[in-house]
Formats: structure tokens, C-alpha cells, sequence
């Protein structure tokens, strides 16, 4: 075959792409659920500014309160319980968080700013930890961590086993 | 209105796309049914892996559905959908993680299924070719032969000069006709 055969056999073979395949699987049950979810997600996005927010005045709120309650006077051997129970969570979490996110990993989630929405939460755990790094004896602190890990865990799991489950 | 008497009725995009913009959601499951095949067939091209085309087709509609005031009525609605799928498509594949990354979470992530699962549509055998040409050859191709875009809007969706779309798609055809000829 000459170089212009070649040519009009590659002509002929785009002509005969098939221009509709149809997808392997439902697609709208995701559509319609992630639109949904994004109508409430302007919520949430609203709202994430104010939960991070929240935690913010917690953290401040709360080294008041620590502050005002012990007098600045601690005991050192509380202290280093307090320290170790902080540095048990704080690993404990990450331990669980990365075996989360390699259970999901791959797989297809329901929005595409999760990871947006983690990085902001993990922002705000930021804050909140270096506050307890100084202020060990601080419970509000250690209280409002476990919160904020929470979050950050159930969005994981959330925006996967949604979509998941729907489709 | 309901879906059911929409379905019973012979609606044309345009008043389709009209009773979308009034949040009618049966219509635009209507615009979706219609479409969902030729914007899925789009997003497989660009990104050769149905996994990812089925997810860039949905992310499609959800953008088509919650930015659709923003259809002019300047083209067909299916011309600017087409565009739509093109662009995110494109944006999609620019951000996704360099192919050593995918290569490592496709090899933890066990995947066969995924393998066979593309076998089916590669088995049209241009379209298994044109998977395997370099990245840019292969979007400048798909534009430029498969959705009739011109080497000027060429450029502009890829951010590079017509020259060099012209010298991909120049590229793109020796390669496929290289291909062929070790058929």
C-alpha cells in the first residue's frame, strides 16, 4: 500500500468511530445525588467558614477558661498525662485517617472539593493541636480535637460511601 | 410537569434547556438521557479509561445543571455542551496525577477489572490506537479530526500556538499511520 492508501484508510477509519458509547454504568443516580448534595453544600460551604470559625473562638475561648480556672497554676505530673493522652489521640488519629483514606483510595468520590473541605478541617485540627501542645491540662482543647477529628473522618467515609452506594 | 408527560411529548432541546433554567429537573433529565452517550463517548476519548469517563460525565452535568444561565443560545445547546465536556475533560485530565502515580494506585487497587473493562470499548481498534499516542498528539488529534475544532480554537482550549497543534496533529496522523501499517 502507497503512503496515500494509508491515508485514506485512516481517512475511512476516523469516519467509522462510533460516536456514541453508551457508559457502563448508571451515571444519574450520582448526578442527581451530587446535585443535591451541592445545593446543601453552599450550605456547608457557608457554614464551613463558621465551623471553622467556631472551633477558632473555642480554641481562644477555651485557653481563657483553662486560663481563669487553674490560675495559671498546674501540677507537672498532670501535666505529662495530659501531654501523653494528647500525643495518643493526635497519633491514634492519623493512624486511623490514613487507613481511611487508603480504603478509599481510587475510588470515585462525590464531590471532586473533598479534599478541599479536608484541608480545611485539618487546618483548624492544626490550630487546635498547637494549642494543646502549650496548654496540656487544657480538656476543652483534647474535647474540641476529638471533634474536629470526627469531622474530618466522616467526610472521608461520607463523600465515598454515598456515591458508592448510589450507583 | 412531570417526567412522564415530558416524555410524552416531543420537546426540543431548546425548550428543554428553557424549563432546565426554571429548575424544571425533569426536563433536564430529559437534556441528560439525550445527551449522556455522545458527552460520555467525549470524556472517554480524551481520557482512555471509562472509570474516569464515567466520572468527568457526571461532574459534566452536575456543572451543566448548576451554570446552564449561563447558555446564551449563541450555538445549539449540544455544540455547548459538547464544549463543556471538552473543556472539563481537558481540565480534568491537566490536573490529574502524573501517569506513574495512577500506575501505582491502578497496580494497589488490584486492576484487572478496570483493564477489562476498557478492553470492551478499545475493541474498536483506531480508538485503542489513538489511547496509545502521546498526550498532546492525542488531544490535538481528537479535536482536531474526531470533534472538527479548528487548529485556531485549537489553541486557545490548549493553550498552545495553532503552529504547534498543526505540528501535532501532523504527528498524530504518522504515528496512527505507522500503527496501521504494522496491522
Amino acid at each position: 500500500m502507497t503512503e496515500q492508501d494509508y491515508d485514506k484508510l485512516l481517512d475511512a477509519s476516523i469516519a467509522d468511530l462510533p460516536k456514541e458509547v453508551a457508559p457502563p454504568r448508571d451515571l444519574w443516580a450520582g448526578i442527581d445525588h451530587a446535585i443535591e448534595m451541592r445545593a446543601s453544600d453552599k450550605k456547608i460551604s457557608a457554614g464551613n467558614f463558621r465551623q471553622i470559625a467556631a472551633v477558632l473562638a473555642l480554641v481562644i475561648g477555651g485557653s481563657w477558661f483553662y486560663y481563669a480556672d487553674t490560675g495559671f497554676n498546674s501540677t507537672s505530673s498532670n501535666e505529662v498525662n495530659l501531654t501523653m493522652l494528647a500525643a495518643d489521640i493526635d497519633q491514634g488519629f492519623k493512624l486511623q485517617k490514613a487507613e481511611i483514606l487508603a480504603v478509599y483510595e481510587g475510588q470515585p468520590a462525590l464531590t471532586l472539593t473533598w479534599k478541599d473541605q479536608l484541608r480545611e478541617l485539618e487546618v483548624a485540627r492544626s490550630s487546635v493541636w498547637n494549642e494543646l501542645k502549650k496548654n496540656p491540662n487544657n480538656t476543652y482543647m483534647i474535647q474540641i480535637l476529638l471533634e474536629v477529628q470526627q469531622q474530618q473522618l466522616d467526610l472521608i467515609k461520607n463523600v465515598h460511601t454515598t456515591l458508592n452506594h448510589d450507583i | 410537569m412531570t417526567l412522564e408527560s415530558l416524555e410524552g411529548l416531543e420537546y426540543d432541546d431548546s425548550s428543554l434547556v428553557e424549563r432546565s433554567v426554571a429548575r424544571d429537573y425533569d426536563a433536564f433529565k430529559l437534556l441528560y438521557e439525550r445527551h449522556v452517550a455522545r458527552v460520555y463517548t467525549i470524556c472517554l476519548r480524551y481520557c482512555g479509561n471509562e472509570d474516569e469517563a464515567s466520572d468527568i460525565t457526571q461532574e459534566v452535568f452536575i456543572q451543566v445543571w448548576a451554570k446552564l444561565e449561563n447558555f446564551k443560545g449563541e450555538s445549539t445547546f449540544s455544540t455547548w455542551l459538547y464544549r463543556v465536556t471538552t473543556n472539563i475533560s481537558i481540565s480534568y485530565i491537566r490536573k490529574r496525577s502524573p501517569w506513574w502515580a495512577r500506575s501505582i494506585e491502578w497496580s494497589k487497587a488490584g486492576n484487572e477489572e478496570q483493564m477489562r473493562m476498557n478492553e470492551t470499548y478499545f475493541e474498536h481498534s483506531l480508538d485503542k490506537k489513538i489511547s496509545d499516542l502521546p498526550k498532546q498528539a492525542r488531544l490535538v488529534f481528537i479535536l482536531f479530526a474526531i470533534e472538527g475544532y479548528r487548529h485556531a480554537e485549537i489553541a486557545k482550549i490548549l493553550k498552545i500556538s495553532s503552529g504547534t497543534s498543526k505540528a501535532q496533529y501532523h504527528r498524530a496522523r504518522q504515528l496512527l499511520k505507522e500503527k496501521l501499517k504494522n496491522d
